[in-house]
């Protein structure tokens, strides 16, 4: 199934996109998803313990599991402006 | 005589066009410092209680720092103060630019105003001097033209220039006084204040040196930061460098970015508004302060023949709280209306926060029929009406039609408008909320709630911060022994009140040393600093007692004008949970929220019920020493 996944503020700096769209396995979950994006970016791999990650704009659970279209965005502590 | 200072405030009476020079003792500057503290401080000892803030016999102050004129990266900001026309509590607004480093170079380490020239005036200081000019033929004049036209007149491309623009001269309560034409001294009105004193401009020149004790002192932070910033601020920096507004997307996402007058849950289309956006559509440079190698300013060029539809770069661009306030607040999604706005509120001199705020507000009203086209002179207030945004804006510096109203701020409307509309009064001591959403942020929360100069962002707690092993976190607890662990941006805990505790002190402190707040030094680096511009020993529990004697003081003159703890609080709607987006279900109960207040009263060894500093807390912070010294 594809996923969309955005890299927002500066974090496309680090991983060098903005965002990616993926063919996941069914049934994925959000964290085998990061898991996956830790091997792959493993740059990213000490910041995402302090990311931000939303599934569809919406705050959840990581054990949920990933539909197709879903798009999850992962992005840095917003404070600061 | 303590390094950092020159010894000399310059006082000015604009009514006999008098002035002296006052020479304070090393206790002032050692206490104080500078900015917010040196504001409260000259406001209990010379501005009578109840002063009307638009009387003449009101208080303007420009305060810069010991560090000012140190070229110390980040010092490039200094303080302005006095009492608030928009809230009648302490006004103090920080602004970035050029002007203070080239104030404090004039041999001035802070400039008093008082009186009322009998017509419109500007000051012309440089070099231990200082004149008062007739600025006759300034008077109306956007800041653009002012400053091109005082250089002019006084033949200096390097004359740095505050001033008001027509809200000031209109006494909008929230206009601003611009620095260098792009950097605001946004908010409390200090602008109506400015402009009740028919003082339209201070320019200034200096070339005397600030003496600094231990130079090798202060050239550790500088060259730490030199090697670290590009890492520690990254989302300042990297890439394209979109400075604030570069994180507006993200916000959105989080929650976080204020939509709908604080009454939706999401905005829907944050790229339209988004750093990205801005920088492939009007990109133009980037630009800076004094002493700053981040260059986190934006600025942006649309040539184009509607003047409302121009982006003139001398404007520079918008930060994150204009974007949101103008933008998403409103609805907005058209960004050049909102670029637009931002821009004219340089021009005109205006608080893009409470601008941004008040439209919203009136297009609330709008929207619920409270108002309708016969008040507002035929202009269609629906949500989202950017040509009627930019439109406001000219309005409310002119005052003209529906802008007197919107002149007037949220709170001032409400009254007007009758007590069906105080739900949407989205104000704290009098002031429109920033762009930070107290449900995704609960310490930012509190801090509205408690900072003496009504709700205010830069003197608060960033709460995702301090969600996860961050070095913010690490600072905080670099100064406990009792360690606090990474807490939900919720929370509303015994230890989320004491990181809201040290960090509110270490904002305070901030405002006083009038180090820029994105800068990512820790205390290590500001007491080196301190220390070896001032050459006294400050430790770290020496800094956090300069912002606690900071809120101390401007807690006292509150206190003094009628403000009570029942003023320490927030709106119900940013308390109450949205039903759908990131934040669903957040919510903070009125007994869990006045907890905390209290609880920080306690830890600022304040009354637990009336929030009145206690004898123990003036002793600890030396301010017995300093109502010794007098103040009425």
């Amino acid at each position: 199934m594809k996923i969309t996944i955005k890299f927002l503020s500066y974090l496309h700096t680090t991983v060098g996109v903005k965002m990616l769209e993926r063919d996941v396995a069914p049934s994925l979950t959000l964290d085998e998803l990061l898991q996956i994006l830790k091997t792959e970016f493993p740059q990213l791999a000490r910041t995402i313990p302090n990311l931000t990650v939303t599934l569809n704009r919406q705050i959840v659970a990581p054990q949920i599991r990933l539909k197709e279209g879903d798009e999850v965005a992962l992005f840095p502590p917003v404070s600061g402006g | 005589m303590i390094g950092g200072a020159h010894g000399k405030i310059l006082h000015i009476n604009l009514t006999t066009g008098q002035t002296h020079i006052e020479t304070p003792s090393d206790d002032f500057y050692r206490l104080l410092i500078g900015g917010r503290a040196v504001v409260a401080y000259l406001l209990l000892r010379d501005l009578p209680s109840h002063t009307d803030p638009l009387s003449p016999d009101n208080l303007l102050i420009f305060a810069p720092g010991l560090m000012q004129g140190t070229n110390l990266p980040g010092s490039g900001r200094h303080g302005v103060g006095g009492k608030s026309p928009l809230t009648g509590a302490i006004g103090s607004s920080e602004v970035g630019g050029w002007w203070g480093h080239e104030f404090k170079q004039t041999g001035f380490d802070a400039l008093v105003i008082s009186g009322r020239a009998s017509s419109p005036v500007y000051l012309w200081i440089k070099d231990d001097q200082a004149e008062i000019r007739s600025a006759d033929y300034l008077w109306g004049l956007q800041t653009a033209e002012t400053q091109k036209a005082i250089r002019k007149e006084l033949a200096g491309a390097r004359v740095r220039i505050a001033q008001i623009g027509p809200a000031g001269e209109n006494r909008v309560l929230y206009a601003a006084i611009m620095h260098d034409v792009n950097r605001a001294a946004g908010r409390n009105g200090l602008g109506a204040l400015m402009g009740s004193k028919n003082l339209k401009a201070v320019a200034v020149r200096g070339t005397r040196q600030v003496p600094v004790k231990a130079r090798g002192k202060v050239t550790m932070p500088a060259r730490w930061l030199g090697e670290n910033y590009k890492d520690l601020m990254g989302w300042l920096t990297a890439g394209i460098g979109q400075g604030t507004q570069g994180a507006l997307v993200s916000q959105a996402y989080a929650g976080g970015l204020p939509t709908r007058n604080w009454r939706a849950p999401i905005f829907e289309h944050p790229e339209t508004l988004s750093g990205d956006r801005n920088y492939e559509m009007f990109f133009k440079d980037r630009d800076t302060c004094h002493a700053c190698p981040v260059r986190c300013k934006q600025v942006f060029e649309n040539p184009n023949e509607n003047p409302d539809r121009n982006l003139d770069p001398d404007y520079g661009g918008a930060e994150y709280e204009s974007m949101g306030a103008l933008g998403s607040l409103c609805c907005v999604e058209d960004n050049l209306a909102v670029l637009k706005a931002s821009e004219l509120a340089n021009a005109y001199g205006l608080d893009t926060i409470s601008t941004g705020a008040s439209i919203a507000f009136a297009m609330e009203c709008f929207e619920k029929g409270i108002i309708t086209t016969q008040d507002t002179g035929g202009l269609d207030f629906r949500w989202g009406n950017g040509e009627v945004l930019v439109r406001a804006v000219h309005l409310i510096a002119k005052r003209e039609g529906f802008g007197d109203l919107l002149a007037q701020g949220v709170a001032r409307m409400s009254k007007v408008l009758g007590p069906n509309t105080e739900p949407f009064n989205l104000t704290v001591k009098g002031q429109e909320l920033p762009m930070h959403e107290p449900r995704q942020k609960a310490g930012m929360g509190l801090a509205y709630a408690l900072a003496p100069m009504g709700a205010d962002h830069q003197v608060g707690v960033h709460d995702p911060d301090f969600a996860s092993e961050t070095r913010h976190l690490k600072r905080v607890n670099s100064a406990l022994e009792k360690k606090i662990a990474p807490l939900p941006t919720f929370d509303l805990s015994e230890d989320k009140v004491r990181i809201l505790h040290q960090q509110l002190n270490w904002t305070h402190l901030q405002d006083c040393a009038l180090n820029c707040h994105f800068y990512c030094y820790d205390y290590e680096h500001l007491a080196a600093a301190l220390s070896g511009v001032t050459g006294l020993s400050y430790g770290i529990h020496d800094l956090l007692a300069i912002g606690a004697r900071a809120q101390t003081l401007a807690r006292l003159f509150n206190l003094r004008e009628g403000f009570t703890a029942a003023d320490d609080r927030i709106p119900k709607r940013v308390m109450r949970a949205f039903d759908r987006g990131p934040l669903a279900g957040i919510e903070y109960s009125d007994e869990a929220f006045a907890w905390a207040i209290r609880r920080f009263y306690e830890l600022m060894k304040w009354d637990p019920q009336t929030g009145a500093p206690s004898e123990e807390c003036l002793r600890e912070l030396e301010i017995d020493k300093l109502i010794q010294m007098g103040w009425k």
